[in-house]
């Protein structure tokens, strides 16, 4: 029931957007956010605009897995310098994936 | 939408799962056997049957799916009104997952709006309530909307009532309910049964964007019990497990978000502000649980003229004789039983005629276990593939 499906708003009109789901699927939606714009990511829930996306924060979880990381470090090595390899390891992986 | 190929990355998938291993293997030497994490939302408990989560988890960690589904916990008499109106000439809107929701007792020969429908009655589903105002609007007729949902639905209610959207002739029959009450009721029932105790909470994403992460502190701190708000895809519950079991380990309280790129510690301002204007918070019956104080929204103020159950002076639900004999709903709700030791799953209840509530929506345990096995079947091709 709480499904929320990301959507990138295609135009805003008063209260409403049309909102552009992908695939050639687009929606008149209620705007429930304030400063809504054309070219925002938003999640949509039952017709609703409930959030809009931080899409840059997404990376946060590779700052998240570097910090885990250092917590059980088991090789001798400090925790600083394990968060620092993970870091380096997760940068790699950001710019394999291209992003 | 680059950045979210992230969670769909294999590489760090196993990274993560190892953190996890990690973590678990470091409590199981401080002498922790079980580590149960209880999630309070259908769509996590979807991902985490729909992805095997649980078959990647060592064997101390255990996910158990608490009430998070608005469909399975709305009480039987809301869809037995419903029911009984459709058959007098009222038009019932509501979405397509309340419209197969059986009531226990049957009114006039039929137990769901579905059944009300074949027999006449005026039963319309649709994708918002938006859609409901304009189909109100345009035909005049007398109308209720049959409105369940959580936190996450309730600014589709509110925006539109407070913006004066709404038709006089369409009412609301509010069975909206507020989770982290119910995610209390449900921990404290772990105790009282003396089972083993709910170590973490993983947080409803789309709950949160709407009321912030700041009521799942507050619970949090409440209970002594560390509390991650989650995203939805299975990366994101991977990571809020290995964040949790750190905050286990090193003793922490309070909420942490893993879900940043929607959910704020504020939440949603300007739907709060529209929630709190056309709703009161009242004690409210849930589906098999009973009343819990403090977990309803009803309308308030000028919006009472919208309520239903004012307009047609109905019960207010109870929580008295909810469930259909025989159903063990009630405890998979809590998170007490799983769906296979119900003995109706798959049996007299199938998604295609469901018996009890938590086998009609997408989000009920129940139906996501029926339709992606989550009977044990992936963590036992797991195990035979030395995984």
């Amino acid at each position: 029931m709480c499904w929320g499906v990301p959507a990138r708003v295609v135009e805003v009109k008063g209260l409403e957007a049309i909102v552009d789901f992908g695939g050639g699927v687009r929606r008149r939606v209620l705007v429930g956010v304030s400063e809504v714009r054309a070219g925002d990511v938003v999640v949509v829930h039952a017709g609703v605009i409930i959030g809009k996306m931080r899409t840059e924060e997404a990376l946060a979880v590779l700052e998240v897995y570097a910090e885990l990381s250092a917590e059980l470090a088991t090789d001798g090595s400090s925790p600083e310098e394990v968060e620092r390899v993970a870091k380096k390891k997760m940068e790699e992986l950001r710019r394999s994936l291209g992003i | 939408m680059r950045e979210l190929e992230l969670y769909r990355s294999h590489e760090l998938a196993e990274k993560v799962r190892g953190l996890i291993r990690k973590y678990a293997s470091a409590l199981r030497s401080r002498g922790f056997k079980i580590i149960k994490l209880m999630n309070f939302c259908g769509t996590h408990e979807w991902t985490t049957v729909h992805y095997g989560l649980r078959s990647l988890m060592p064997r101390e960690v255990e996910l158990v799916a608490g009430p998070g589904c608005p469909v399975c916990i709305t009480p039987s008499l809301c869809v037995e009104h419903a029911i009984r109106l459709s058959l007098e000439g009222v038009t019932v809107y509501t979405f397509g997952d309340a419209f197969r929701l059986p009531a226990t007792r049957e009114v006039r020969g039929a137990r769901s709006l579905r059944e009300a429908k074949a027999l006449g009655g005026s039963v319309r589903v649709v994708y918002s309530f938006m859609d409901a105002i304009r189909d109100a609007a345009k035909r005049g007729c007398e109308a209720i909307f049959l409105a369940i949902g959580f936190e996450t639905t309730a600014p589709g209610y509110a925006i539109p009532l407070a913006r004066g959207l709404v038709p006089k002739n369409l009412k609301l029959l509010s069975a909206l309910r507020l989770t982290p009450p119910a995610a209390r009721h449900a921990i404290l029932a772990t105790v009282e049964r003396g089972l083993e105790p709910v170590r973490g909470i993983i947080a409803p994403g789309h709950v949160s964007t709407v009321t912030g992460a700041e009521p799942w502190d507050r619970l949090s701190r409440e209970l002594r019990l560390p509390a991650v708000i989650s995203g939805f895809e299975p990366l994101d519950l991977m990571i809020s497990v290995a964040i949790l079991l750190r905050m286990i380990y090193l003793g922490r309280v309070g909420a942490e978000v893993e879900y940043r790129r929607l959910v704020t510690w504020e939440g949603n301002v300007l739907a709060k502000k529209f929630i709190s204007e056309v709703f009161q918070v009242s004690d409210a019956a849930w589906r098999g649980l009973g009343v819990i104080p403090d977990s309803g929204l009803e309308l308030a103020g000028p919006y009472v003229k919208y309520d239903a159950y004012r307009e047609y002076g109905l019960e207010i639900p109870d929580g008295r004789e909810d469930m259909p004999s025989g159903c063990r709903c009630a405890d998979v709700i809590m998170g007490l039983a799983k769906p296979v030791e119900c003995p109706l799953f798959m049996r007299a209840c199938t998604p295609s005629r469901p018996y009890g509530p938590c086998m009609v929506s997408s989000e009920g345990t129940c139906a996501i276990w029926a339709r992606f096995g989550g009977g044990g079947l992936a963590d036992k091709v797991a195990r035979e593939v030395g995984l």
